[in-house]
């Protein structure tokens, strides 16, 4: 429940957000996101740093053996993702979805930069997960 | 380092998640540290051996 809102704010972001271009201007809907952009993740570190505070030694191994070893699990993924072919195809189409007209190299190149970065960091927190899965597998 | 956590919970008749909370901590980690899968720090061996009112030694023993 409390991790709702790292979902809903975005969700509700992305929805309202060609609305609010039309409404209030390119510039004013960049503040609002940038704005939203910090509370999000503010409020992810503060849940970060309370579930932390509840752990256990046993549950604080598992938690840095899966920063450890995640990290490149997630690296690694995104290397060899990046040599599949259809994962480019599918990055390119995204990307011309989300690109319009007006300054489209930029933005491709943004947005592309935004898409690898994004890529990687997910592809961390799924290696993440994973090692940490398989950390609690190997003690059960 | 093995231990006689099982043991001494089914001589107490304690679960796992019983004793997790007695000591503090979760019941997989009780989990873990029963099957020898992880070493506890020496507060949690002794929170352990609290929690049995037993000596360390007996709780925990060498290989």
């Amino acid at each position: 429940m409390i991790v709702l809102p790292l979902m809903i704010v975005p969700a509700l972001f992305l929805t309202v957000a060609p609305w609010l271009k039309t409404a209030i201007g390119g510039g004013m809907t960049s503040l609002i996101a940038a704005g939203l952009a910090m509370s999000v993740m503010a409020y992810s570190l503060y849940l970060s740093f309370r579930a932390q505070h509840c752990l256990d030694e046993v549950q604080l191994a598992g938690g840095q053996f899966a920063a450890r070893w995640g990290m490149g699990i997630g690296a690694v993924a995104f290397a060899m993702l990046s040599m599949l072919p259809p994962f480019w195809d599918f990055a390119a189409a995204l990307l011309r979805d989300a690109a319009d007209d007006s300054g489209a190299s930029r933005r491709i190149i943004i947005l592309a930069v935004m898409f690898g970065f994004g890529g990687v960091v997910i592809l961390q927190t799924i290696g993440m997960f994973v090692a940490k899965l398989m950390w609690w597998r190997a003690r059960r | 380092m093995k231990n006689r956590i099982r043991v001494l919970r089914a001589e107490k008749n304690w679960s796992q998640a019983e004793l997790a909370e007695k000591v503090g901590v979760s019941r997989n980690s009780i989990n873990a540290i029963e099957n020898d899968k992880f070493e506890p720090s020496l507060p949690l061996a002794f929170r352990i051996a609290d929690a049995f009112a037993a000596r360390i030694e007996e709780v925990f023993l060498r290989d």
